[in-house]
């Protein structure tokens, strides 16, 4: 009895499993996933910082008339450097990728949750448009220009100060040091 | 063997009056160039490290007293012993030559040792700062913008100064 119950339960799992697999006359409907990130590494307020959308379809048909809406990075915190947010494409192919990227500018120094970007695209045999969200990098420092400049600057100007003021320290004795070296002999003078 | 001298002078206890020990003037001049050269560093750190001297004014306050501490120790120490050196052998150099008469021998001796005391003691003095400073300064460098760089700059400044000072 209980062998019964395991067969009937393998076949009746093998029957759903081949219902809900493609057959060979049917491919399988485009898919889109969408990654939005940021290309620099470390955002800088008032420094440009480039954003990447990437676009895969991981389906087994072409996903026509793809729309990219992005209406993050609002212009009281941001200033649009290069490019443009939104971006039209006509066919993204089975298994394939599209990348767009465009730059912004940070007016502020914090933390930032950057929004998601909306993406509308055409499934074949469907009227409508299929609508997705793409992934959001969580929260993001903007470090402060300031804080930026203090850690990565070459500070000439700095060293240059110390180097005085230890040249200062230094050339005094050294100066003493010297012109008893220069005039005196085992302690005399030494005669012109 | 000791050379004949032309008097009985106590060489010895002479150095200790005069030569050796260091005068008050001299140990204000050390600790007042100690706390300039300690000093300089710490616009480094308030600049370039990021630590601003009145927020942080404990630790400046507790490094620099032990860094002023050990570098005018340091000052004395290599002072007193190059002065000791160079007097034993400069000090045989003195004669009575020169002396208007033998009753005036002693007299022109100990003034002669008594100025070459003065010179001598000046020079070691500017030899001593000198080579500490020198010390100081490449030792904090290294220290706090190379090896210690990537640690907190509480640590870079304190390791960096007191050892830099120490060393010295």
């Amino acid at each position: 009895m209980r062998n019964l119950l395991v067969a009937f339960f393998l076949v009746a799992a093998a029957c759903v499993a081949r219902g809900q697999a493609p057959t060979d006359a049917e491919p399988a409907a485009p898919q889109l996933l969408v990654q939005k990130t940021f290309l620099t590494k470390e955002p800088v307020a008032l420094k440009d910082t480039d954003i990447i959308v990437r676009i895969f379809n991981i389906g087994g048909t072409d996903a026509t008339d793809v729309e990219l809406f992005d209406d993050d990075w609002s212009e009281s915190n941001f200033t649009r450097v290069q490019g443009i947010a939104s971006h039209k494409w006509d066919v993204i192919p089975a298994q394939g990728s599209v990348n767009h990227t465009y730059v912004v500018r940070s007016n502020f120094d914090g933390i930032y949750s950057p929004l998601r970007a909306h993406i509308t695209y055409r499934q074949p045999g469907l009227a409508g448009v299929t609508k997705v969200v793409s992934s959001t990098p969580g929260y993001v420092l903007f470090e402060s220009f300031r804080d930026f400049e203090r850690r990565t600057a070459t500070h000439w100007r700095e060293w240059g100060i110390f180097f005085l003021l230890s040249l200062a320290s230094l050339a005094l004795p050294t100066l003493v040091y010297a012109y008893y070296q220069l005039n005196f002999e085992k302690g005399v003078k030494k005669e012109k | 063997r000791p050379q004949r001298r032309d008097d009985d002078f106590d060489f010895a206890a002479y150095q200790r009056e005069v030569g050796t020990e260091t005068a008050s003037n001299q140990k204000v001049l050390f600790y007042a160039m100690a706390f300039y050269t300690v000093s300089i560093p710490v616009y480094l750190f308030h600049t370039v490290r990021d630590l601003p001297v009145f927020s942080h004014a404990p630790l400046y306050a507790i490094t620099t007293s032990i860094a002023v501490a050990a570098l005018a120790y340091g000052y004395e120490n290599i002072q007193s012993k190059r002065f000791a050196r160079l007097i034993r052998t400069r000090g045989d150099n003195i004669s009575a030559k020169g002396a208007d008469s033998k009753q005036n021998a002693a007299n022109y001796v100990k003034n002669k040792r008594a100025a070459l005391a003065e010179l001598t003691q000046r020079e070691t003095t500017a030899f001593s700062i000198f080579f500490n400073n020198a010390i100081f300064f490449g030792v904090i460098v290294l220290l706090a913008f190379v090896f210690l760089r990537t640690y907190h700059p509480y640590v870079g400044y304190f390791v960096s100064t007191t050892t830099a000072a120490g060393v010295a």
